[in-house]
């Protein structure tokens, strides 16, 4: 009687084990455009605090969605396509806000020398504070 | 923490100094492959930053590991926290020269075979490397482009026996930039 008791059991615990293993195997991106940011920054200020002291700056700001809100320097397009929004900082480097796949398309509102809000994840201070995933944030 | 500060010197040079000669690049690309018999691999950063100056021959590559994109969410994320510890060592980069640039002539198209050397440091450790490459003059624009193997053991970077056999030991790089003028 206790046989097939036990192997359904067996049988249930395997299947939640395939199922658990391939929803983490398939698990998605982090995404910056369905999160809600957790912290909010102007462009100058969060350029300052990085070239002010890095390792405090990456402890506040690193791997965190940040709204950053700023004026347009340039508009680039690497070499896969996608957009790449620089934002102005008062030196000669900014923020680089690398977009994400779904707003690369169509940057037809942004305009180069007016300002605008976007919303990334930051991944630290290379010459440029460098946020990907970015997607503009309705003003 | 001083890699920003080194790209950020050079910067600074290159200001006091005449800007012709100095190329850089912020969204260059930078891919590895690591290919088993069990798995292939793949990985792109596409927010590489990098300097050229021709005067002397000198080139900085600056990488954020985090950046590294790969097909699946869960092999970054094995990727960042168990095997390059990117909280520790969030940046790799190369530090080196063009040996022949006294070959590569900016001003005329053209795509110059090169010969680099230079420090590399992934992971903390830092390893001399030699690679070939080219840089192509076309339009102003200058197309680096650059080929070669790390082993992943030279880096004190450890996989686990559990997956030992789907990363492999020689993973291939490679470097595609595109270098524009730098223009204070």
């Amino acid at each position: 009687m206790k046989t097939p008791v036990i192997l359904s059991i067996v049988g249930v615990v395997i299947l939640v084990g395939i199922a658990v293993a391939f929803s983490l195997y398939n698990k998605p991106h982090r995404q910056a455009g369905n999160a809600a940011p957790d912290l909010k920054v102007k462009a100058t200020e969060l350029y300052a605090m990085y070239t002010a002291d890095e390792s405090k700056a990456d402890s506040l700001y690193l791997d965190k969605v940040l709204q950053v809100e700023g004026i347009v320097k340039e508009i680039l397009t690497n070499e896969n396509g996608d957009k790449v929004l620089m934002l102005e900082s008062p030196e000669l480097f900014g923020i680089s806000c690398s977009m994400a796949d779904s707003q690369s398309k169509d940057l037809s509102a942004v305009k180069v020398g007016a300002p605008v809000t976007v919303k990334g994840i930051c991944h630290g201070m290379l010459m440029d504070v460098v946020l990907v995933k970015c997607v503009l944030v309705e003003r | 923490m001083k890699q920003p500060l080194i790209l950020f010197l050079c910067f600074c040079a290159f200001s006091f100094a005449e800007a012709q000669g100095k190329y850089f690049t912020r969204t260059g690309h930078i891919s590895f492959y690591s290919k088993t018999p069990l798995e292939d691999i793949q990985a792109n950063n596409r927010q590489v930053a990098s300097v050229i100056d021709f005067s002397t021959g000198e080139m900085v590559f600056s990488v954020l590991m985090k950046s590294f994109e790969f097909p699946k969410a869960l092999m970054q994320e094995h990727f960042n926290e168990n095997y390059i510890e990117s909280d520790k060592y969030p940046k790799s980069t190369f530090k080196g020269k063009i040996l022949n640039i006294q070959t590569v002539d900016v001003q005329k198209n053209g795509s110059y075979p090169v010969e680099v050397e230079g420090e590399l440091t992934i992971h903390g450790v830092t390893k001399p490397v030699k690679s070939n490459g080219t840089l192509e003059v076309k339009e102003n624009k200058i197309y680096g482009k650059s080929q070669f193997t790390v082993a992943v053991a030279d880096y004190n970077i450890q996989i686990p026996k559990l997956v030992r056999d789907n990363i492999a030991k020689n993973i291939d790089i490679q470097v595609d930039m595109v270098y524009e003028p730098f223009k204070q």
